[in-house]
């Protein structure tokens, strides 16, 4: 965790020094009350600040306390990538395919990824579920999903 | 004379046809997301409230609300038979609970659990009517100083929702307030932070940020680990006996009153209150070393406790406008999409929405009872789904309750990302309930600051020369104090148990 969080409160003192920097090109006072830029700098300052005390708090840190953080590895990460890759090509893909094909397709890379091993309870299931989250969500609910250029919605 | 008035009013609205549907939904949604593992109540309610752009706004609120105590009830079940809470508000039920089921009690666990969760619901309510209605009329002389010091005193719940480091939980805080200030700034029209981003200027939804905080972090996570126990074993004889009953009927009352209490209090849990409401009937009890070894007593406490900390936290939520926890800071951002403005106003201005909600609640108490004992089949039979399946389906739901408030793509990328920075959030130790309370109540900070020193031509003074802006400010040391010296506390109760 030393390691971790030394890295991480570096990561975030740059990116509140860099938002306290943007805050500060904003007006500060606006008709005696607060202007746009008020809330945002002392914000970033704050939190630039408690990034700060992390970072030391993590350098004084004695090693025999530590406790390492437990990043994913082998499967783990990689179901975690891919479910996360999917996941942006399917929102990528809804706009082409439409909402059923793409979430079917989606269901079933998943199911796959994760372990399910015969194609056609998978096949079936991600289809199945693709066409009840059509109906609930888009007939039955009538919310705004996405089109495609296929047929099928 | 009033109160019965108004619930009366109330319960000619809960309980039109519509409405009695949308609780049933909300309640059986509520239940299935308790049971399932990997999507909770904050998720739930956050993926739905686009669903509920359409309905009006007492159906949608009945309905979402609905999801939030119907996650008290289905947690218990997986709590119950395997060992694996639903919500984390049911963990105290498993410390009995899984060892009567163990015993090969799990019926009448599963049906005490319901039948707590039941008769603590419903006297819980009768505490919120009496409370809530002089709070909300007190509160009605609030002005812009008052609310901004009130809303401070929200944000003070930010340090008892910390975790194990003080600092990781303000700093999660202030990074909530910072997310709010993206956009176009209403007032001077100037943009903050949107690079001339034509999505960014619109700010962040914070649906997308709940999906991706909540939700996607959790299914993350359970792609690390081994995949989920599945529940095989027959459950028989659910109701429980006159005996088990008779056994119970004190801790429900307490467990009612104890979790109630503890609800209202800002930065506690379900959790909490179920904690508090078993150790209450452990001391209590001529034979505490039953408890942790299936005392029917100890799955009572702790499920009507939970269930009634629900209720309580509606009081500084319809009274004050002020969320105690993340579902209730999604709740809140709920009301506003359908136009609702929380706190002293809504019983004022909204009396009939927020009498047909209390009353909606008896009925959802009701829905409930009926949905958990006699369905407690179905539920377990939901734990063989296996996870390669349910996972892509929560997925797939965050994507709709991303998309769906704005249509929009780009809030499908700020779930994402939130997702990651979520993931590595838990992995690094920050909290991020206070994201979300922080997202929710810093506009209205912003706001009521702005009012309050263009009235006072810019002098700070007007929060300390009214006396009840002066005393929420009080308050709000008080709660920062308090949450300080109980985290110091139980620290070294802990320190002590080592």
């Amino acid at each position: 965790m030393k390691r971790a969080d030394i890295l991480s409160s570096v990561i975030l003192m740059g990116l509140f020094g860099f938002m306290a920097w943007q805050a500060s090109q904003l007006d500060m006072v606006y008709r005696n009350s607060p202007g746009a830029g008020f809330f945002p700098l002392w914000l970033s300052l704050a939190a630039l600040l408690v990034s700060a005390g992390i970072f030391v708090g993590a350098l004084r840190q004695a090693a025999a306390a530590d406790r390492p953080v437990r990043w994913p590895e082998g499967i783990g990460l990689r179901r975690i990538a891919g479910t996360l890759g999917g996941f942006l090509l399917y929102a990528w893909l809804i706009t082409l395919l439409g909402f059923i094909v793409s979430t079917a397709l989606y269901m079933l890379f998943v199911a796959r990824l994760l372990g399910a091993r015969r194609w056609l309870p998978s096949a079936a299931v991600s289809v199945l579920t693709a066409l009840g989250l059509f109906l609930l969500f888009k007939v039955w609910l009538k919310m705004g999903l996405p089109t495609g250029g296929l047929p099928i919605p | 004379m009033d109160i019965i008035q108004h619930l009366a009013t109330g319960f000619s609205i809960a309980l039109t046809p519509v409405n009695i549907l949308y609780c049933f939904i909300g309640a059986f949604i509520g239940t299935l997301v308790g049971v399932l593992p990997g999507i909770g109540a904050t998720v739930s309610i956050a993926i739905l409230i686009p669903l509920t752009v359409g309905l009006g706004p007492t159906t949608a609120i009945i309905m979402l609300a609905g999801i939030y105590y119907g996650a008290m009830y289905g947690g218990s079940t997986t709590a119950i038979l395997i060992n694996i809470p639903g919500e984390a508000a049911s963990v105290a039920t498993s410390l009995d609970g899984y060892q009567m089921a163990r015993q090969g009690r799990a019926g009448p666990a599963l049906g005490m659990s319901a039948i707590s969760s039941f008769a603590a619901g419903i006297l819980s309510l009768i505490l919120l009517m009496t409370l809530a209605v002089p709070l909300a009329s007190y509160a009605l002389r609030f002005g812009p100083p008052e609310y901004f010091s009130l809303m401070l005193l929200g944000l003070t719940i930010v340090v008892s929702l910390v975790g194990k480091s003080m600092a990781k939980g303000i700093l999660a805080g202030i990074f909530g307030m910072l997310l709010a200030t993206i956009g176009m700034e209403p007032l001077t029209g100037q943009g903050r932070f949107t690079f001339d981003n034509v999505d960014l200027m619109a700010g962040i939804d914070f649906v997308a940020v709940v999906v991706g905080l909540f939700a996607i972090p959790e299914v993350l996570e359970n792609m690390e680990g081994p995949s989920m126990e599945v529940y095989r074993a027959k459950i028989q004889n659910l109701l429980p006996t006159r005996q088990d009953l008779r056994q119970c009927s004190g801790a429900m009352v307490r467990s009612a009153v104890v979790g109630f209490f503890i609800g209202v209090l800002p930065g506690s849990s379900g959790a909490v209150a179920a904690f508090m409401a078993y150790n209450v009937e452990k001391n209590l009890s001529k034979t505490p070393e039953r408890f942790g070894a299936g005392a029917i007593e100890g799955v009572a406490a702790s499920e009507g406790a939970n269930n009634a900390a629900v209720t309580g936290a509606m009081v500084p939520l319809l009274s004050l406008g002020i969320p105690v926890s993340a579902p209730m800071a999604v709740l809140i951002g709920a009301f506003m999409i359908h136009g609702l403005r929380p706190g002293p106003m809504l019983f004022d201005k909204n009396p009939d929405f927020v009498w047909a909600l209390i009353a909606s609640m008896y009925v959802g108490n009701v829905i409930l009872l009926v949905l958990n004992l006699p369905l407690v089949g179905l539920w377990t039979q939901l734990l063989r789904v296996p996870y390669p399946y349910l996972a892509p389906g929560i997925l797939v739901l965050c994507l709709l309750g991303a998309y769906g408030i704005r249509s929009s793509f780009f809030d499908v990328g700020i779930a994402v990302a939130m997702g990651l920075v979520g993931y590595a959030m838990r992995k690094l130790d920050y909290p991020t309930a206070p994201v979300v309370l922080a997202l929710i109540l810093s506009p209205m900070l912003e706001d009521a600051l702005r009012q309050s020193l263009t009235l006072s031509k810019g002098s700070l003074t007007i929060f300390v020369t009214r006396p009840i802006s002066l005393t929420l400010l009080i308050l709000a040391v008080v709660s920062v104090v308090y949450a300080l010296l109980s985290r110091r506390r139980g620290r070294r109760v802990s320190g002590e148990g080592v």
